[in-house]
């Protein structure tokens, strides 16, 4: 989950020897080589075309104007590959991504292994289990706006914003793209190459390229699983690239 | 010493701190020759003060966007948990919803919720009439601040979690935790099956129960009094309604106009009948199944030929009905308004 929040320890007392802090970081180096443990991150940049996404600002993409609302998606299930061996995977890994808090754009991890990878794998959404599982807490908590009230799913991947063209409402169009169950199933999977041996790895999201497959005039809308959804949810994995 | 003296002071007071609020656990026994509960307790383990959070919440209108609409409104206990009078139960401002409010029974038991299923966990369950805008037409994320907001519910949610903290999940886990503790196993019925001294069945009560057993139990399956299954059960479409029901939710034409079977636990108290409540009373029941099968291609087949029962039998079919009346869980002062 994100938001491993460090835990606020009792100040140590500064009368320590000398001594004894010698011999604690000596401790520290000798178990930090045994286990060479890896930190590492991998953040998110949410783009169109060539520029960063600015929430509520207005872009022109081929013939199209518009301004994106809320961009907010789930990752989960987030593994790493090394020459097409999986080399780390996380547990209970899920994590809300949301174009109004910048700090969800950065996922920080942590292996006691040492850990090389080439490849990052992630859902893109929430598998079919945690859909039936009950309630969750954290970034899963049913507030965060992802969950669908009137008919038990989370919400996958959510895309709001506002285009002249748009046959909706004040010119609006709401994609909610998710459901769990069979046909109707729009979670997706991406797996991208990656720079190998960074402790930085940057995804890019080109929502062009999900931009650009709607059609706000005939379809402004999607809020409930459908075949419509799952296609449209098809196009997700495309738009992640590594640098 | 001294620096001693402050770190045994320093650990005294953060051992104080993680002292938690002590916690009664509470299992719901399953009686005897009753299925496992389908409800995983591990995930949330019942106890006195979240239960008492539950109930709090559960009777408590804040819930609603206007802050007058309790789940209560709709589910009375002295009615079985349900809304009687009224065939489409009706929620905030007056509004009519599209369905009849189920009764609240034995839920531990259940695996998919309301008339289509379109819930499949109790922990969700609340989430649908919290959010819908013809209940309660509020949002998890704002109950969440109001509640928060509450020193009263602060100090509950203290009680119940350890901290003050309230989030979506421990909102919906603590109403999760009330409907869990509504069980009813005392009826008539029960203690006959129990074998309990000087409890008996009437020769009509027994007539309808063999009765029952041959032409309703494979739906209304005891001791729950439902498969938890989907079924069409003949209901001539309400044209003013288009309730395809389950189809719904899964898209599948298999599943057009099926609807969920209910309990039959306490069912003299919690008309009227139906998921559109189209039948006010069991004698109309009765005759729709004798009389009113509506024939389409998702017809239950169990239902291809109607019940054939005379009215003495129907009499007796009601006579057993009224067995499964649990006076005690209706009236339970566990189950009801906080004082």
């Amino acid at each position: 989950m994100r938001g491993f929040s460090s835990c606020s320890g009792v100040k140590a007392d500064r009368r320590f020897s000398v001594g004894k802090k010698v011999l604690l970081s000596l401790v520290f180096l000798t178990t930090g080589f045994a286990h060479a443990q890896t930190d590492w991150t991998v953040s998110f940049s949410p783009m169109i075309e060539q520029q960063p996404l600015e929430l509520n600002q207005t872009y022109i993409l081929k013939n199209d104007t518009f301004r994106i609302e809320t961009l907010r998606f789930y990752l989960s299930n987030v593994s790493f590959l090394n020459e097409g061996k999986t080399v780390f995977t996380e547990l209970q890994s899920f994590h809300l991504v949301d174009a109004e808090d910048s700090t969800s754009y950065r996922i920080a991890f942590h292996s006691p292994k040492k850990v090389v990878f080439d490849e990052i794998q992630f859902n893109v959404g929430i598998d079919s289990s945690t859909n039936v599982a009950g309630v969750m807490g954290g970034d899963l908590d049913p507030t965060k706006g992802m969950y669908w009230s009137w008919q038990s799913g989370y919400i996958n991947f959510k895309l709001e914003g506002w285009n002249p063209k748009s046959t909706a409402r004040k010119h609006e169009f709401q994609y909610h793209l998710g459901g769990y169950m069979a046909p109707y199933s729009a979670l997706s999977t991406v797996r991208i190459s990656c720079e190998k041996a960074k402790s930085s790895t940057k995804i890019t999201v080109q929502l062009a390229t999900f931009l650009n497959q709607l059609n706000v005039v005939e379809l402004p809308t999607i809020m409930s699983p459908s075949e419509r959804a799952v296609v449209l949810a098809q196009s997700i994995p495309s738009m992640f690239s590594a640098k | 010493m001294t620096h001693r003296f402050s770190i045994v002071l320093l650990v005294a007071i953060g051992c104080f701190a993680m002292v938690k609020p002590k916690k009664d656990p509470v299992v719901i026994p399953v009686p005897k020759g009753w299925p496992k509960p389908t409800y995983d307790f591990k995930k949330n383990p019942l106890n006195e003060a979240t239960i008492e959070l539950g109930r709090q919440l559960f009777y408590d209108p804040v819930l609603s966007r206007n802050n007058q609409v309790s789940c209560a409104n709709c589910h009375l206990q002295q009615t079985a948990f349900t809304h009687i009078d009224h065939a489409l139960s009706h929620g905030i401002e007056d509004r009519i919803g599209n369905r009849n409010s189920p009764a609240l029974v034995n839920l531990a038991w259940g695996k998919l919720f309301m008339w289509d299923g379109a819930v499949n966990h109790l922990d969700v369950q609340a989430l649908a009439p919290i959010e819908n805008h013809l209940e309660m037409d509020e949002k998890i994320a704002h109950v969440v601040q109001k509640l928060q907001s509450s020193k009263t519910y602060r100090s509950r949610f203290y009680k119940a979690f350890g901290d003050s903290t309230v989030t979506g999940e421990r909102t919906l886990k603590s109403i999760s935790q009330f409907m869990l503790t509504l069980v009813s196993t005392n009826s008539k019925y029960d203690q006959v099956m129990r074998k309990e001294k000087g409890v008996q069945f009437s020769e009509s009560e027994q007539k309808g129960y063999e009765l029952f057993k041959k032409h309703c139990a494979s739906c209304h399956t005891e001791p729950l009094f439902t498969n938890g299954l989907f079924e069409n059960n003949g209901l001539v479409p309400d044209s003013t309604l288009n309730d395809i029901g389950r189809m719904g939710i899964t898209h599948r034409s298999s599943d057009s106009l099926k609807f969920k079977v209910p309990t039959l636990r306490n069912i003299e108290r919690s008309p009227p009948y139906m998921h559109d409540g189209r039948f006010r009373n069991l004698q109309m029941v009765l005759f729709h199944y004798s009389n009113g099968i509506h024939a389409s291609p998702t017809l239950s087949p169990q239902l291809k030929n109607a019940i054939a029962l005379n009215e003495q039998e129907k009499g007796c079919v009601i006579a057993f009905l009224k067995t499964l009346t649990d006076t005690e869980f209706l009236m339970n002062p566990k189950y009801g308004y906080p004082k």
